[in-house]
């Protein structure tokens, strides 16, 4: 049933939709900049952000249903949506870059939350996971149906995140 | 000078709440713990003006610490402490559970500092 549901959100644009006003309604409010939704992007699988995090939704029922809401980007564009939200410029490897990234998928997901609870399904929250660097790439290795929105931070050197949702396999 | 438990086990997060306060104006002794567990280390009814605590955590997550803080808030008879949920979670049931376990007011993300500076004002009014 759910992904059924998600396959016809997929089919008639309006997954996109929720995502790009999913990434808007998270961005502006906590850390203050304006966002343009660029377009869609690839799916992460097929075009990994140097770091990446990932939220499990899990149906609260018994359908086993799963999906995952991510936010990625090179790691120059996670360090300006970090220096945004912290006022100065964290390191590649520091927890700060990975705090920030990990809090914007976690609001993403929420958002994504309310708006699939719209759609019909129930679905909880998991906690936020990073990953970074080469162990990106598997990331989407489980994942069948699903949207990518490119989107732009209007900081000075315009960075851009990859903001989806997907349904995992089963 | 106010004394405030954060709960978050986002080390920025915790820095950003801190920072809301300061900028709401309150000046506050800030307790900071990364999980339930630690957060009821610190929970020591009748000594805290104001708890600000996530729902998801790993271990002890946030509802459930709230459950606790309580149970031990009532056996020791002391005054209530506002507590301020600040959560990504966003479903009704969600919502009740959180009351439930003795929240007092709940705030989705993403949460402007305007917004929280008037909750802020209205829990620690509601507190004087």
């Amino acid at each position: 049933m759910s992904h059924a549901i998600v396959e016809e959100l997929v089919a008639s644009g309006q997954l996109f939709d929720f995502v790009s006003q999913a990434a808007v309604e998270s961005i502006y409010p906590l850390c203050g900049v304006e966002v343009t939704v660029l377009g869609p992007g690839p799916l992460p699988w097929s075009d990994p952000p140097v770091g990446i995090a990932l939220v499990s939704l899990a149906d609260t029922g018994e359908s086993g249903f799963q999906a995952v809401a991510w936010v990625g980007g090179p790691f120059e564009a996670l360090a300006s949506l970090a220096e945004a939200l912290l006022g100065e410029r964290p390191a590649e490897d520091d927890e700060m870059l990975q705090d920030a990234v990990r809090e914007l998928a976690n609001i993403v997901a929420g958002r994504m939350q309310e708006r699939l609870q719209g759609a019909g399904m129930t679905l909880g929250l998991g906690l936020p996971v990073y990953v970074g660097g080469a162990r990106s790439l598997n990331v989407g290795a489980s994942l069948v149906n699903g949207v990518s929105a490119h989107v732009q931070l209007g900081l000075p050197d315009r960075p851009v995140l990859a903001i989806g949702f997907a349904a995992k396999e089963g | 000078m106010l004394r405030v438990l954060i709960v978050d086990d986002s080390k920025m997060m915790r820095i950003m709440h801190a920072r809301s306060l300061r900028q709401a104006g309150y000046e506050a002794e800030i307790l900071e713990a990364g999980s339930g567990e630690e957060a009821l280390q610190l929970f020591e009814p009748g000594t805290l003006d104001l708890v600000i605590v996530d729902w998801n955590m790993p271990g002890m997550d946030g509802v459930e610490f709230a459950r606790a803080a309580r149970e031990r808030e009532r056996a020791s008879g002391k005054r209530r402490t506002p507590f301020l949920m600040i959560t990504s979670q966003s479903t009704d049931e969600q919502m009740h559970r959180a009351k439930d376990a003795g929240v007092d007011t709940l705030l989705t993300k993403p949460v402007t500092p305007e917004a929280l500076a008037a909750t802020l004002d209205m829990l620690l009014a509601a507190r004087a």
